[in-house]
């Protein structure tokens, strides 16, 4: 275990499956002190996380959320700062892609993706700016269906771009109120993993992958730890300095 | 602390205050470093700072606009470590001035230093990061001024802009090659790039663009190791949000 972002206290949403969990592995295997959340927080998916970091040493909780809301937003944070004494960064990760032609969505679709992706992200960042100590680090997922369209994306990807738009904001608030806090972005390309087919299905998640891979220089796409290696730095104190930025890592497959 | 072990390192500009730290940090992770610059003693120092650290390092004086130089340049990084990983091109000039005090010989000296010398870097060290077959990482460090316009650093700027898209093209073709060789960008402000040795002196910037020497050489690091593996074609801007308002 090495200690890049030793003693510091993190919360990650959405972190009991995927892209989330990765970040919390990562995290604590660095030293941080890891606060697991979602709605399966307590069931096999959160359990399963918190005994990874506990079997290799590191120290984390698992807390039932949902982002959308307020009041559980007040219990994660409040729990939290009972289990470490303290808040240093918050990582909105939970979202949910929800890609079907546009004949095919209802408005319900587009609200549930703008409530869980884009309100989720504004409600831990405000409570991340208010609550997080000096030098903290707020970190939002957005994805690279931000920057290009495709086929069933009129709602997640609005969403995502939305989310940088908000980035570059908060990061400018964050800058006003002068306590050393950054706002920063990632938009992961195709991230695979076994949550990726059991979300999507086998035949459009198989789909999805063949159109990434043939769209990237490096001709592959991502795993989890190639988003929590970027999320590591980005909450260490060697990323000061790094603020209201938007980071790629989708194997250039966006260009 | 091995994020890059193993690796063999060239990093030009080293002697400048940005290149130091990106040779540095690399070797303290465990790269072999070949540290050049156009003042042969501030590259010496450089390499004289890791071996005092115990790390490996070798220096060499380089003009990076020259075609010659680099090929003699990566001659002697063969023959030190026999092989090549890493491309750091911290070597880049700045200038402040408005476009109609800009002479074309201005001109010329930003295009020279800040892209003609990372075209030849890719010409000439690509092929050989092939040869090693490793996973290849070209970094530039250039500027987010290539991305947003400032009065008084047009040309500066422009090139700034023009490595932007470079560094796209070389992620292109390497992937035609499938060499696994990654391109990307540090892009930092001007003040962390030239400090108070820029000839122009100190620049009237927001405090927003300062940023720093370690924060690029910490960014270069993520870059060059295999923790970004799924990073190419990419910028990783260090601004403190200049850019993002």
């Amino acid at each position: 275990m090495t200690s890049r972002v030793a003693g510091k206290s993190i919360i990650v949403t959405g972190s009991t499956w995927g892209i989330g969990r990765g970040c919390a592995l990562a995290l604590a295997g660095e030293g941080a002190r890891v606060v697991i959340t979602g709605p399966d927080a307590e069931d096999e998916p959160g359990r399963s996380a918190l005994a990874e970091i506990r079997s290799a040493g590191g120290e984390a909780i698992a807390l039932i959320q949902d982002v959308r809301e307020e009041a559980s937003w007040r219990h994660v944070l409040e729990r939290t700062q009972e289990a470490f004494g303290r808040i240093d960064a918050v990582i909105n990760n939970a979202g949910r892609a929800i890609l079907k032609p546009i004949e095919e969505m209802t408005l319900d679709d587009v609200r549930f993706e703008l409530t869980l992706n884009l309100e989720g992200c504004f409600l831990g960042t405000r409570f991340a700016l208010e609550r997080l100590n000096a030098g903290g680090v707020v970190l939002n997922m957005s994805s690279v269906a931000a920057l290009r369209g495709s086929v069933g994306s009129t709602a997640y990807g609005p969403s995502k771009a939305a989310i940088l738009a908000f980035t570059r904001a908060a990061a400018q608030e964050a800058i006003r109120d002068a306590r050393g806090i950054r706002v920063n972005a990632i938009l992961p390309g195709l991230i695979w993993g076994p949550t990726v087919v059991m979300k999507l299905g086998a035949e459009k998640a198989n789909a999805m992958r063949e159109q990434a891979i043939a769209r990237s220089p490096l001709k592959c796409v991502g795993d989890p730890a190639d988003i929590a290696h970027l999320a590591v730095f980005l909450c260490s104190d060697a990323a000061r300095g790094i603020n209201g930025a938007t980071l790629v890592v989708d194997g250039g497959a966006t260009i | 602390m091995n994020r890059v072990r193993d690796k063999v390192a060239l990093v030009t500009g080293a002697g400048s205050a940005v290149g130091r730290a990106c040779a540095l940090r690399l070797a303290a992770e465990g790269a072999a470093v070949f540290a050049t610059d156009s003042a042969e003693a501030a590259a010496r120092a450089t390499a004289e700072q890791i071996g005092k650290s115990n790390g490996r390092a070798q220096h060499a004086a380089q003009q990076v606009a020259d075609a010659t130089g680099w090929t003699a340049t990566l001659d002697a990084v063969k023959r030190a470590y026999g092989r090549l990983d890493i491309v750091v091109n911290a070597a880049q000039v700045y200038l402040k001035k408005s476009i109609r005090d800009t002479t074309l010989a201005d001109v010329r000296a930003i295009e020279d230093t800040n892209f003609v010398g990372c075209w030849l870097a890719a010409k000439h060290a690509l092929p050989m990061m092939r040869e090693g077959g490793a996973r290849g990482s070209f970094v530039v460090v250039s500027s987010v001024l290539g991305q947003v316009g400032l009065a008084d650093a047009a040309a500066y700027g422009a090139i700034a802009g023009a490595i932007r898209i470079f560094i796209q093209s070389v992620a292109l073709e390497c992937g035609a090659k499938n060499d696994g060789i990654r391109a990307n960008a540090v892009l930092a402000g001007p003040e962390p790039l030239h400090g108070l040795s820029s000839p122009a002196g100190p620049l009237a910037l927001p405090q927003a663009l300062q940023g720093s020497a370690e924060t690029i050489a910490e960014t270069v690091v993520y870059l060059a190791s295999d923790e970004s593996r799924f990073v190419t074609a990419s910028a990783i801007v260090i601004d403190d949000g200049y850019s993002a308002a």
